[in-house]
């Protein structure tokens, strides 16, 4: 739909929500390259950098924290790979996904939102930690159309209630 | 015949079209383009209102944003919007308008008897009322708080919503006029993103129906080419859009207005959006705004701004009268005779209080070709009555002189908005020649040019603005552009002088300097008298300012008074400041989407659809919502919780405990981790053992409590309160990646993770054991790892009521089917659910301390009789901070208990030996006792570990309840924690 003029453009946007899949968080004890080289070899994908999201064979790793990534894949088995160098946590039921799709995701984050998400330098790869309607979250594009939203559970029905407003 | 009509050509309306409006039940019309000023000027309308505090009639003084006088109520029902300009409210098919401040009709209004009693209510009269007899304050606050208040609030609820978006730019330019486009273009040009923020509906600002040539091209011919141009390099433009206020970091609140007050809203029902932009650099073009000239009867409908005049001419194709009178102090109002004269409008005559020889020959000379100018002539005097001006007399020096005018255009010269510039912490320089302060020493990212920088010239301004929008580019990584600046190469004729005092024998208590509020030279020389001599005081005083138009005609002028009597420069005397938002907002603007149900964000757990089956009464925890109590037909929620209360202390309960703070701690250093953020000793704790905790601040007093838990030899749970989750992982983090960055240890928050299901009471062991397979119950203290309904689940026996307990925690995407088979468990035991209220009651009668409660952020380990528990090898945050010495003194506030000798005990109470008595302390929190007679309460009391058996009174005067109460230890159910036993 437009607006008067061009200053508000709102192009039509889609929301699903996937399946929880297994989530783990993982904090080095040390960014040394021992944990880069075991993260490597237990991930499948290097340590993403600040900021940015690498591609696994199980799933994104999207950077968390100065020291701490959040990985698909099964904590028990990280945990013995990783060990001795990164503490490994199940986090499955921490994070809720939201995938919001359409030409419309940027200009519809700016809406409640804080993070510049309109910014042409955030692109797939990228990922942001801001609030959005109030609610903690994780932006990261998934491609020209389409961004994941990764949100705390009891923020996630009424972020997407507000989202599909 | 007097007052205004439309021309038969000009203006930048659409007179193809007609809009149908209604104002105080009168039909009239308009056209697109118009605004409700505009479109009743020219129907001839002259008194749009009624001041506030005299009920003097008030016509229009402006045509913008400033207006001060003509204040309408806009919309109907939900709509209605009060105290809306009717100089900035644009023109809609249907749109209802009122006028206000007036009973029971504009032109007979009831209030107009104030003018009769002025000499006895001067400025400040109403703070002189406090002086006399208590009793008489009584009469006046009845009459006062009737006359309050301006226009009146909509009765029903507002239908429409309102949207807070966020956006960012390199160049954010405030204004679109000649410098701000100019700047604009420079900085697009350079590769700047950039947004452009304009108040008006179209771009233009001044140049909108100015005569100009720039780059050789009429200037409507190229603020459309420039519009285009900045759209096609992807300027965001903002129109119907005002920068309200300027924060810290370059951070500007844009107003945008989607519909008109009143009117309508589209598909989308937004009516107003909040723009929160923030900006790399600020280019600030905002213009300037005329005053007023200092006069007696200058509030009279008629006497209008020399500017506003031309704009109702060249915008809106309006001539404000029948016959002109001009009256200034600037080159301005020679530009507004010239143009009325061209377009046929009769000017009786133009009045400049400069000499002759002051004023630009050239200037004069193309004046006097189309109307009378006279110089060395001073207005002082408006004629004619409330329903408006007839004429003007004036003085100069060889005598007195009178015209007759329906309109008197008056020019006391530009005043710079520098209203953002100073928002952003930017100084001021004062230039005593034209009676302006300029913007300087700017604080933040921003720039003032073109007029609000008191650059009132064209060629100035654009070329200014033209280097302030290259440098802005480049500062934020643009390349600038070689390019020209736009070029005009007509004359500025932009000269003026200071006017702000009145011709000599004017009487200053009939001279207007804020028309909304009534406030005469003469109230301004009364405070003064009267000794408020700061600038800060005199607004307060005779509230000078202090009106929706916030001074914008009148700020200066009242300064300049204020200057005078002091017999010091303006400097010298100061400014008051300049607050957002610039222009009034509706409160909706601000709420944005905050209202109703979505006032705050809801936090569900993951049962919550489980809990809202029941209907139950919430209680709301920070943005949780936890179901108080689940009732039964008939029941009260304090039935309900007592019941619930003793099936616990009798059979079983189950309470969904999934907001607890949860953080899963591992590594081989995560003992050590815990041990400096837990102030108890973790490190010798046996796998699969757990402990009660507590952790400090760093200034020695409680900081939270909960739980440690040792899954394995080198990972552990860490539970806090549900109020402190957010400050524990806080003081983990800062423990981990601050105090100690070297240890081997990852902390994880795991509150959202695990869902926590609570089982209590004698029953719960045997609940647990039908439900979870894998494992027997753990003994208290302990922990196992079982499955239920098919779900993994870690089982932890820890108990808040006082009875054998065990929390299930769940994977919380997985836990519906742990509670509902929980819940079939305990019910087949003769249990049930319990509620928020039921734990309460239950953990009071136990004696357990609560964040929020007991745990105030002032109790230290010792006061709340945890000091045993504290790690005698140290090391924890806040460690050395209990050795200051105030943690000594006797009188600290003291965990307690208190037993009722009479009936309830309000919670909040004072603890006082007598009402009126010193105040000893306070209970916490306070309960029935479950299963037997009496009434029990927690309670911080000074020196109170030492005092029990003493007896005071449990006051509550604002809930009008008290008891008398003996101090006890505070735990009054099963002290020896046998319960807690198989």
């Amino acid at each position: 739909m437009i607006r008067r003029e061009s200053a508000i453009v709102t192009d039509p946007v889609t929301l699903s929500e996937p399946q929880p899949t297994r989530l783990v968080r993982i904090e080095a004890f040390a960014l040394d390259p021992a944990f880069a080289e075991a993260f490597e070899g237990a991930v499948g994908a290097p340590l993403p950098a600040v900021g940015r999201v690498t591609d696994a064979p199980a799933g994104p790793v999207i950077w968390a924290e100065p020291r701490a990534v959040l990985a698909s894949g099964d904590a028990a088995a990280l945990s013995a790979a990783l060990s001795g160098v990164a503490a490994v946590s199940d986090v499955s039921g921490a994070w809720r996904r939201i995938d919001l799709t359409g030409p419309g995701w940027r200009e519809r984050l700016m809406i409640d939102g804080l993070f510049d998400a309109e910014s042409p330098g955030f692109a797939p790869g990228c990922v942001a930690a801001t609030l959005l309607r109030h609610a903690p979250v994780m932006l990261c594009p998934t491609g020209r159309d389409g961004v994941l939203i990764c949100v705390a559970p009891s923020f996630a029905a009424d972020l997407r209630a507000a989202l599909a407003r | 015949m007097s007052g205004g009509s439309r021309l038969p050509a000009g203006g930048l309306i659409d007179r193809s079209r007609t809009l149908r409006f209604g104002f105080d039940g009168r039909d009239f019309t308009g056209h697109p383009g118009d605004t409700l000023a505009s479109a009743l000027l020219a129907s001839g309308v002259r008194v749009f209102g009624r001041s506030f505090k005299y009920h003097r009639t008030r016509g229009l003084l402006a045509a913008g944003v400033e207006e001060p006088s003509a204040l309408v109520g806009a919309g109907e029902g939900g709509r209605f919007e009060p105290n809306t300009r009717a100089t900035d409210l644009h023109l809609y098919d249907g749109l209802v308008a009122e006028s206000q401040n007036r009973w029971p009709s504009l032109a007979l209004d009831v209030g107009a008897v104030n003018q009769l009693i002025a000499p006895f209510i001067p400025a400040g009269f109403y703070y002189k009322t406090f002086l006399g007899p208590p009793a008489l304050w009584k009469l006046y606050e009845h009459v006062i708080r009737a006359a309050a208040g301006l226009g009146r609030p909509p009765h029903l609820p507002d239908p429409d919503r309102y949207e807070r978006r966020a956006a960012f730019c390199d160049v954010l330019v405030v204004g679109a006029g000649p410098a701000g486009l100019s700047a604009a273009l420079a900085a697009a040009r350079s590769g700047a993103r950039v947004a452009l923020a304009e108040m008006d509906s179209r771009l233009g600002g001044s140049l909108l129906g100015d005569p100009a040539q720039i780059d050789g091209q009429p200037a409507r011919d190229w603020i459309a080419a420039s519009e285009t141009e900045l759209r096609t390099l992807g300027v965001r433009v903002l129109t119907r859009t005002t920068a309200i206020g300027y924060y810290d970091h370059d951070m500007v609140y844009l107003a945008e207005r989607v519909v008109e007050p009143g009117a309508a809203t589209g598909d989308d029902g937004i009516a107003q959006r909040m723009w929160r932009m923030r900006a790399g650099r600020v280019i600030l073009a905002q213009g300037a705004i005329e005053r007023p000239l200092p006069f007696e009867d200058n509030d009279r409908p008629g006497v209008m701004l020399s500017g506003a005049v031309r704009t109702y001419l060249d915008r809106f194709g309006v001539a404000a009268g029948q016959r002109i009178v001009l009256a200034t102090s600037s080159d301005d109002a020679y530009r507004t005779a010239i143009r009325l004269c061209d377009a046929g409008v009769r000017v009786e005559a133009l009045l400049d209080a400069r000499s002759g020889d002051a004023i630009d020959a050239d200037l004069l000379r193309r004046t006097r070709d189309r109307c009378p100018v006279e110089t060395g002539v001073r207005p002082v005097r408006a004629l004619g009555g409330a329903k408006g001006v007839t004429g003007l007399a004036a003085a100069a020096a060889g005598g007195a002189a009178s015209f007759i005018a329906d309109v008197i255009a008056v020019s006391g010269g530009l005043t710079p908005s520098v209203h953002l510039h100073m928002q952003a912490g930017g100084g001021l320089d004062w230039d005593e020649g034209r009676g302006i302060f300029t913007p300087t020493a700017p604080r933040q990212g921003q720039v003032s040019i073109g007029a609000c920088a008191g650059r009132f010239g064209l060629a100035d301004a654009l070329s200014d603005a033209w280097r302030a929008g290259l440098d802005a580019a480049a500062a934020t990584g643009g390349r600038p552009v070689a390019d020209t600046p736009p070029r005009f190469e007509g004359r500025a004729f932009a000269d003026q002088i200071s006017a702000f005092v009145p011709a000599p024998g004017v009487n200053p208590k009939k001279v207007f300097v804020d028309p909304q509020n009534d406030v005469t030279l003469g109230d301004l020389d009364l405070a003064w008298r009267e000794g408020y001599r700061s600038v800060e005081h005199q607004k307060r005083y005779t509230t000078l300012g202090m009106a929706t138009d916030q001074g914008k005609t009148s700020n200066l002028i009242g300064l300049a008074r204020l200057a005078q009597n002091e017999g010091r420069p303006a400097p010298q005397v100061g400014l008051t400041t300049f607050r957002p938002p610039f222009i009034p907002t509706t409160l909706g603007l601000w709420a944005g989407e905050d209202a109703g149900f979505h006032v705050t964000p809801l936090r569900r757990t993951p049962l919550h659809d489980q809990h809202a089956a029941f209907d139950p009464p919430w209680q709301a925890v920070g943005y949780w919502r936890r179901p108080r109590a689940y009732l039964r037909a008939g029941e009260t929620l304090a039935t309900a919780a007592l019941r619930e209360a003793r099936m616990v202390r009798t059979t079983v309960g189950i309470t969904d405990v999934s907001t607890l703070g949860k953080f899963e701690v591992s590594g081989p250093d995560a003992a050590q981790l815990l041990e400096r953020v837990c102030a108890t000793s973790v490190s010798k704790l046996a796998v699969g053992r757990g402990r009660y905790t507590f952790m400090l601040r760093e200034d020695g007093l409680v900081n939270d409590d909960g739980t440690v838990w040792r899954l394995a030899e080198d990972r552990f749970l860490l539970t806090s309160s549900t109020g402190g989750a957010d400050r524990m992982a806080g003081l983990i983090s800062y423990v981990r990646n601050v105090l100690y960055p070297d240890l081997r240890v990852g902390a994880a928050n795991v509150q959202e993770h695990h869902a926590a299901i609570a089982v209590a009471g004698p029953r719960a062991r045997a609940v647990i054991a039908a439900v979870v397979e894998g494992m027997a119950p753990p003994r208290h203290m302990s922990l196992g790892r079982g499955v239920v309904a098919g779900v993994p689940v870690l089982v932890i026996a820890a108990s808040y009521s006082g009875e054998r307990a065990f929390e299930v925690y769940a994977p919380s995407h997985q836990a519906v089917a742990v509670w509902t088979a929980l819940a079939e468990a305990a019910q087949a035991q003769d249990g049930g659910l319990y509620g928020l209220e039921a734990l309460e009651i239950l953990r009071v009668e136990k004696g357990h301390v609560e964040t929020g409660g007991e745990i105030d952020g002032r109790t230290s380990a010792h006061d709340l009789r945890l000091e045993k528990m504290l790690n005698p090898r140290g090391g924890y945050v806040g460690q050395l901070a209990q050795q200051r010495p105030a943690f000594a003194d006797p009188d600290r506030l003291q965990f307690v208990g208190v037993e009722s000798l009479g009936g309830p005990i309000a919670e909040g109470s004072m603890l006082v030996e007598r009402p009126g008595f010193a105040v000893q302390g306070h209970v916490t929190a306070a309960g029935l006792r479950v299963l037997e007679e009496g009434f029990v309460g927690l309670a911080l009391l000074k020196g109170g570990r030492a005092r029990p058996g003493d007896e005071l009174l449990a006051w509550s005067p604002t809930r009008t309840a008290s008891a008398r109460v003996r101090v006890c230890e505070p735990v009054f159910h099963d002290p020896a924690g046998e319960r807690y036993r198989d």
